[in-house]
């Protein structure tokens, strides 16, 4: 009890509250823009952060990035437009709900339901996280190494289409982080003599640059079509929600426990907890035939699972400082910038700072309703801001923050470069959060390789012989052979029931 | 920026190949603790994924090493917007420490603006509003030391 009241206080401070309000208002603006991603938004506040105390930081990324998701939804609503890719899912079902009158159906249920999402997101996070960390104060180096291999590798089974590509670009993260003094000897790498680099590529740079730099390019290869003014909501969205929440119980549960488990493995986000949570509750609905015209048991499974999978990525980043997406590969990057090592001990010298991150995620969900009330009155504004006014802004936000971190101008030169290899890599299918996951843990990936090697004295069967290290490297391995090596037997197979059918056609012939 | 298969894939062989050799310049203590070990492994793994994603090309012939066109790509003004980002982003930094920080801003937004279809009028009040607003907010709230320049206003 004594930790909580340590905690509440941490949180009661005049620069919290006010990173925490400062940090929705921008997530709901971000995340109400079509075009630009959660990812984007805590990206865009990391300068920021640096500045503050690491509850505050954590505070701000935390409340802007359920903000973000959740005001997503409302370009959704409006224009049949996601803000973020976490609305998706659903888009269609929140846009025919509005097309038939009940935009305040719509938005109330998916607000609603964000709410219960991350609360019960929450919940999972307070009870979960810290049994796990005792488990996880058994782990010595081989056992981390090959969490942090695992979760690499469940990354790149997630990212994108092409699991070669993830491969690749998360190969590109690791080998970021070869570039400058060796861990374990203290001798330069790739610096090719300049200084600057002796200290390693700027996290902050690499992150502005692959999220945010790369994503104006993105849009600046787009036709600019003027949205014009979408319809009005207002405060008629809270009216009889009670009703249909609780006619709607076993999605909206079933969606926010969905979305905390899927958001706890590694490199899975709120977008594919998302569609997850949307393919279950249609296969588990009495009604799938209304499913895509607008059925509001569909915003309700899918819109709390976004919201719960936020809360549930922090169970790995903070248990075992393993990032469960792109976000927590961010938190975890700043909590190292604050000289914080996320992981089992972070709960036991700094219970404090623990239970205030759950508090700060309570709350930063339940200011969801005063603010998002806000965002979804005035969220047609927003929408109908130019992008003449919106790009050069948030490319002067990224140069400035780039540059304020560190006061180095080569960190800019790190984004510029960063921004456009992310935007060739994005054109070509390789996608973006595998080289940052990459850049965050490949880190911990070479040290604990390197101290496990100096212990085993060269032996790698010693990574196998202490049973979770056994179990998470033979689990590690399968992630990296069982899916190729399923294709190849389904194309035997194909090729084996294809063959007769050809001998058959031949004799007939 | 849409490219072969071909392309990429060697690219990302030539980048493991230049990550090993260079390797081989790095001292080698006594012992397991090599710093070569790790991109040597990181090397030979950009090797073979990025053989394998040339591969993909190796059956198409000539075709797979034109790259498709792409719509934005018929359009100075759309290529422009994207080529001006990261020259934006080069032009601070050498133009900043000289001129000073609000007034290469103030130079960068407007032409952004004018990029991103803004008439002139509407760019040069949001380049104004923008840079003073995110110029204070750098140098008072969070206290960052910007380049102030010769002018020194802020």
């Amino acid at each position: 009890m004594d930790v909580f009241l340590s905690a509440l206080e941490l949180v009661l401070t005049l620069e919290v509250m006010s990173t925490v309000l400062l940090g929705s208002a921008f997530g709901l603006f971000v995340g109400a823009t079509p075009g630009l991603s959660a990812t984007m938004a805590v990206a865009l506040l990391v300068p920021v952060t640096f500045f503050l105390s690491p509850v505050a930081a954590i505070g701000a990324i935390v409340a802007c990035s359920a903000m973000s998701i959740f005001a997503g939804d409302i370009p959704g609503a409006l224009l049949r437009i996601p803000g973020t890719p976490a609305s998706a899912a659903y888009m269609s079902e929140l846009n025919a709900l509005s097309s038939r009158g009940r935009l305040d159906l719509a938005l109330g249920t998916s607000m609603m339901v964000a709410v219960i999402g991350g609360l019960v997101g929450t919940l999972v996070l307070m009870l979960a996280a810290p049994q796990l960390a005792e488990v996880a104060l058994q782990f010595s180096t081989y056992e981390y190494f090959w969490l942090a291999l695992l979760g690499l590798s469940c990354a790149t089974l997630v990212a994108g289409s092409d699991r070669l590509k993830g491969t690749i670009s998360l190969l590109l993260g690791l080998f970021l982080t070869l570039i400058g003094l060796d861990i374990t000897t203290g001798l330069p790498r790739y610096t090719f003599g300049t200084i600057d680099l002796q200290a390693g590529v700027s996290l902050i740079a690499v992150m502005i640059g692959a999220f945010a730099v790369a994503e104006i390019m993105r849009s600046a290869t787009g036709s600019l079509k003027s949205i014009g003014m979408p319809p009005a909501a207002g405060l008629g969205i809270l009216k009889g929600q009670a009703r249909h929440l609780w006619k709607h119980k076993t999605p909206v549960v079933r969606g926010s426990l969905l979305g905390t488990v899927i958001g706890a493995l590694p490199g899975a986000g709120a977008d594919i907890a998302a569609w997850i949570a949307y393919a279950v509750s249609r296969r588990f609905s009495k009604t799938p035939e209304t499913y895509g015209t607008g059925e509001p048991e569909a915003i309700a499974g899918s819109a709390s699972a976004n919201n719960a999978a936020l809360s549930g990525s922090y169970v790995p980043t903070l248990v075992f400082g393993i990032p469960g997406d792109s976000i927590t590969a961010i938190v975890v990057g700043v909590l190292l910038l604050k000289g914080i090592q996320p992981g089992p001990m972070v709960f036991i010298t700094s219970p404090e700072l623990v239970n205030a991150i759950y508090i700060v995620f309570a709350l930063a969900n339940l200011l969801i309703i005063p603010l998002g009330l806000l965002a979804i009155t005035g969220g047609r504004y927003v929408l109908g801001l130019r992008a003449g006014l919106l790009y050069p802004a948030i490319l002067l936000l990224c140069i400035l923050g780039t540059f304020a971190t560190n006061n180095s101008i080569f960190d800019l030169w790190t984004l510029a470069f960063i921004g456009t290899l992310v935007w060739i890599l994005e054109a070509n299918d390789y996608p973006a959060a595998p080289l940052v996951l990459g850049l965050v843990l490949g880190k911990i990936v070479e040290e604990n390789f390197m101290m496990s090697m100096i212990k085993a004295d060269g032996n790698l069967l010693a990574f196998f012989e202490r049973p979770i290290a056994g179990t998470l490297g033979v689990l590690t391995i399968a992630v990296w052979f069982l899916p190729p090596l399923i294709k190849l037997i389904r194309r035997w197979r194909s090729r084996a029931d294809t063959a007769p059918t050809k001998e058959r056609v031949e004799d007939h012939v | 920026m849409r490219l072969p298969d071909l392309w990429t894939g060697l690219a990302i062989v030539a980048l493991g190949l230049f990550a090993i050799l260079q390797a081989q310049g790095f001292p080698e203590p006594a012992g397991a603790a090599s710093p070569r070990l790790f991109p040597r492994i990181i090397g030979a793994a950009f090797v073979i994924c990025g053989l394998a994603v040339a591969s993909r090309d190796f059956t198409r012939g000539r075709a797979a090493l034109i790259p498709p066109g792409e719509t934005w790509m018929r359009h100075p003004k759309q290529i422009a917007r994207v080529a001006f980002v990261p020259f934006a982003i080069i032009a601070y930094g050498l133009l900043a420490p000289i001129a000073g920080s609000l007034a290469v801003s103030l130079v960068l937004v407007f032409i952004s603006a004018l990029l991103w279809n803004e008439r002139p009028l509407g760019a040069i009040l949001s380049a104004l509003i923008v840079c003073i607003a995110v110029t204070l907010f750098f140098t008072r709230v969070m206290r960052v030391p910007l380049p102030a320049g010769p002018l020194d206003l802020f």
